[in-house]
C-alpha cells in the first residue's frame, strides 16, 4: 500500500504468504498509521489474517498503555471484520533502552505458539527517520529530555539493523520522516482521530509537555503537512477543539475515520457482518 | 477479614455463597489493598472463586491504566492459585463524572453473562473517608484541582449492599497505610500505585489526593520507609535491601518470595516463565553472573565486554546477535517457555550459592 504525499511516499505492503501481522504499538502516530495501513490491506486484499498488537509501558512511559489502548480500541471498531489481538507488558523498572526487546519477546511468544516462521509472521515497527531537512529547528527545553535516536539520523540508518522488510522484523517507514506520516494521516481522513488519541511526548513528569524533542518533532510535522485550519489550538483540548470546530458528531468517533461517511460505512459493514463481528465491542 | 490498627479497624469480608468478586481498581492504594484482602481470604478460606477487576482510564486520568495494570500483574503473581480477570476501558472523552457507571457496566455485563445474582457477585470499591481529625492540613495548590469526596458519604455508601460493597467508607487513608505495613505490602504499593489527580502531570505532589497520600504516609510509616522527595521508590527500596527477585508479587520480602516460589511450583503461570526470559533480556545476566546457558541441544553465550549474544543452535552455524530474541528464533528444537524455565533454574541456583 502506497500513499503519495508532498513530502514523499509512505509505503507499507504486507508480503505474500503472511499468517498474521505483529505490530509494536507505542501510542504514537507512526505506529497507529502503520496499524491502519496494515488493517486496510487485510480488508481490501481479503487476506483474512489476524493482527497482534504489542504495547510496552514502564515507569518513564506511563501513558503508552492509555494511548496504545485507545488506538487498539478505535481500530477494532473501524475494522470489526479483522481479528485484532492485544498484548501488553507493564513494569515499574527502567527498561527504556530495551523496550524493543520486550515487544520482541511477546512477538516471539506468538510466533512459537502458532508454530509460524519469521517470514510468515513479522513484527512491524512504525519507526521513522529524524527530520530530513533543516526546516526542523529544535529549541532546547529547560529541563532534561529524551534525546532523539541517533540511529534514526538520515543517511546513517543501518538497514541491516532496521530492515524495511526483514525476516522477523519490518521497519517500512525508516527512510521517511514524520511529515510524510502526518501528511498521509491527513490524506486518509485520520487526522482528527489520531491527533486526539495518540501522543508523542516523552516527558517523564507530564502527559503532554509540548517542549521535549518528540513534541517539537510532531508540532513541526503538523505545521509542515497539515493545513492551518486543521491545526490543534494551543490551550484547548483537542477533542473539544476538533469536535466544535469541525462539527464532529459523537457518533462518528467510534472508529478512526471521524467523518459522517466513515461512520455510515462502518454502520453498513456492521449490518453486513451481522452476528459474525470479530471484535466484540 | 479484619485487622486492628492504631488508626482504626480495617475490615472487608467475603460473605458466604459468593460466586465471584469484582474490585474497581483505580491504580491507587485503597483499591489495591482491598484487592489483596479479598484474594487473601479466597486463598485462606479455600473459596475457589474467581476475581474480576475493572479499570477506567480517560483523558484526565491517563495513568490509571498503567498503575492498575501493575497492581493486577503483581497480584496475579502473588496469587497464582486464584484466577484474576482484568477488564480495562479507555476513552478519549471527559468521563470523570461517569467513571463509576462505566465500571458498573463492566460488572453488570460479567454478572449477567454468568447468571449470578447481586448477592452472589458484588462490585467492591476501595473508597475511604476523608481524613478524620484535624491533623490533615490541606494547602491550596496553584490552579484548579480535583476536589475531595463529599465530606459525609456514609449514608449513600453502604458498607455491604446488594450488588456492591464499600467496606472502607468509614475509615481514612491512615488505616489503609497501616494495614499495608502490617501485611507487608507497603514497599510494593508505595512503588506501583499512584493517587495523583492532576490533569497534566503524573505525580504533581500538590493536588488534594497527593496531599492526602503524603499525610497518611507521614503519620503512619516509620522513617526508614519514607521515600525522600528526590528519590524514586524502586531504587530507594532496592538500596535498603529489597532484592529484585522479591518484587514479583506484592509482598517484597524474603519470606514472601519463598512462599511464592512454592505456590508458583504448584500453580505455574505461563506468563511467569516468560517473565524470566524477559528478565534475562532485561540485563540481569550481569547480576546473576551467568553468561552461558544450554538451550535445547545447543547453547547461547553472552559476552559482557561486547554485549553480544552468540547462538550455537544444534545442527546450524554459530550466529552473533545483538538482541536475545534474535538468538531465540534460531533454536528450532526448543520453545521459549522451556528456555525460560532453564533460565529460571540458573537464576535460582545462583542465589542459593
Amino acid at each position: 500500500m502506497e500513499i503519495n504525499t508532498k513530502f514523499g511516499i509512505l509505503e507499507a505492503t504486507i508480503p505474500e504468504g503472511q499468517k498474521g501481522v505483529g505490530i509494536a504499538i507505542s501510542g504514537g502516530m507512526d505506529s497507529a498509521t502503520l496499524f491502519y495501513m496494515i488493517c486496510k490491506q487485510i480488508r481490501d486484499r481479503k487476506l483474512n489474517i489476524p493482527v497482534y498488537c504489542y504495547v510496552v509501558a514502564y515507569d518513564y512511559d506511563r501513558g503508552s498503555l492509555y494511548n496504545g489502548g485507545l488506538v487498539i480500541k478505535h481500530m477494532r471498531k473501524e475494522f470489526p471484520d479483522i481479528k485484532i489481538h492485544a498484548q501488553m507488558f507493564v513494569t515499574t523498572e527502567a527498561i527504556g533502552h530495551i523496550k524493543a526487546s520486550f515487544a520482541g519477546a511477546m512477538y516471539h511468544d506468538t510466533l512459537r505458539k502458532n508454530k509460524w516462521t519469521g517470514t510468515e509472521f513479522r513484527l512491524w515497527y512504525g519507526l521513522t527517520s529524524n527530520p530530513q531537512d533543516d526546516s526542523f529547528q529544535f529549541q532546547e527545553p529547560k529541563e532534561w529530555y529524551v534525546t532523539p535516536d541517533s540511529a534514526r539520523t538520515p543517511g546513517k540508518i543501518d538497514l541491516r539493523a532496521k530492515p524495511r522488510y526483514g525476516i522477523g522484523a519490518c521497519h517500512p517507514f525508516v527512510l521517511v520522516d514524520k511529515r510524510v506520516i502526518v501528511a498521509a494521516v491527513h490524506e486518509l481522513d485520520l487526522w482528527y482521530c489520531f491527533d486526539t488519541i495518540t501522543n508523542s511526548c516523552t516527558n517523564i513528569k507530564q502527559y503532554d509537555c509540548g517542549e521535549c524533542w518528540w513534541c517539537q518533532e510532531r508540532s513541526w510535522a503538523t505545521k509542515c503537512a497539515v493545513p492551518k485550519e486543521d491545526w490543534p489550538r494551543e490551550g484547548v483540548q483537542k477533542l473539544i477543539h476538533y469536535g466544535s470546530q469541525k462539527d464532529i458528531d459523537k457518533l462518528w468517533r467510534d472508529g478512526v475515520v471521524w467523518t459522517k461517511e466513515g461512520y455510515l460505512a462502518r454502520q453498513e459493514l456492521l449490518k453486513k457482518l451481522g452476528n459474525t463481528v470479530t471484535n466484540n465491542t | 477479614m479484619k485487622l486492628k490498627t492504631k488508626y482504626g479497624t480495617i475490615e472487608a469480608t467475603i460473605e458466604p455463597n459468593t460466586k465471584a468478586v469484582m474490585v474497581s481498581v483505580s491504580g491507587g492504594m485503597d483499591s489495591a489493598t482491598l484487592l489483596y484482602m479479598l484474594c487473601k481470604q479466597i486463598r485462606d478460606n479455600k473459596l475457589g472463586i474467581p476475581v474480576y477487576t475493572g479499570t477506567v482510564s480517560y483523558n484526565y486520568d491517563r495513568a490509571a491504566h498503567y498503575n492498575a495494570s501493575l497492581v493486577v500483574k503483581h497480584m496475579q503473581r502473588e496469587f497464582p492459585d486464584i484466577t484474576i480477570h482484568a477488564k480495562f476501558w479507555a476513552g478519549e472523552d471527559f468521563v470523570g463524572k461517569v467513571k463509576t457507571p462505566l465500571v458498573e457496566t463492566m460488572y453488570s455485563d460479567i454478572r449477567l453473562k454468568n447468571g449470578w445474582t447481586q448477592q452472589e457477585f458484588k462490585l467492591w470499591w476501595g473508597l475511604t473517608a476523608n481524613p478524620q481529625g484535624d491533623s490533615f492540613k490541606f494547602v491550596d495548590p496553584d490552579g484548579s484541582y480535583v476536589t475531595p469526596r463529599d465530606a459525609d458519604h456514609s449514608n449513600e455508601k453502604t458498607l455491604y449492599g446488594k450488588g456492591f460493597c464499600n467496606p472502607f467508607a468509614l475509615i481514612d487513608k491512615r488505616v489503609i497505610v497501616a494495614a499495608q505495613l502490617e501485611y507487608g505490602l507497603f514497599e510494593c504499593f508505595r512503588t506501583i500505585t499512584n493517587s495523583c489527580t492532576s490533569i497534566k502531570e503524573y505525580e504533581c505532589q500538590q493536588c488534594w489526593w497527593c496531599q492526602e497520600r503524603r499525610w497518611a504516609i507521614e503519620q503512619v510509616v516509620p522513617e526508614e520507609l519514607k521515600v525522600p522527595d528526590d528519590s524514586q521508590p524502586l531504587p530507594y527500596f532496592q538500596e535498603r535491601g529489597v532484592k529484585p527477585e522479591w518484587r514479583a508479587g506484592v509482598r517484597w520480602n524474603e519470606q514472601a518470595y519463598q512462599e511464592r516460589l512454592s505456590m508458583t511450583a504448584k500453580h505455574p503461570l505461563e506468563e511467569d516463565t516468560i517473565e524470566w526470559a524477559k528478565r534475562y533480556i532485561e540485563g540481569q545476566y550481569d547480576d546473576v553472573g551467568v553468561n552461558r546457558f544450554k538451550l535445547g541441544k545447543g547453547n547461547i553465550s553472552f559476552d559482557t565486554a561486547t554485549r553480544l549474544f552468540t547462538a550455537n543452535p544444534e545442527g546450524a552455524e554459530q550466529v552473533v546477535c545483538k538482541e536475545m530474541h534474535q538468538c531465540l528464533a534460531l533454536f528450532s528444537d526448543v520453545d521459549i517457555i522451556d528456555c525460560a524455565r532453564k533460565l529460571r533454574l540458573l537464576h535460582e541456583t545462583y542465589h542459593e550459592k
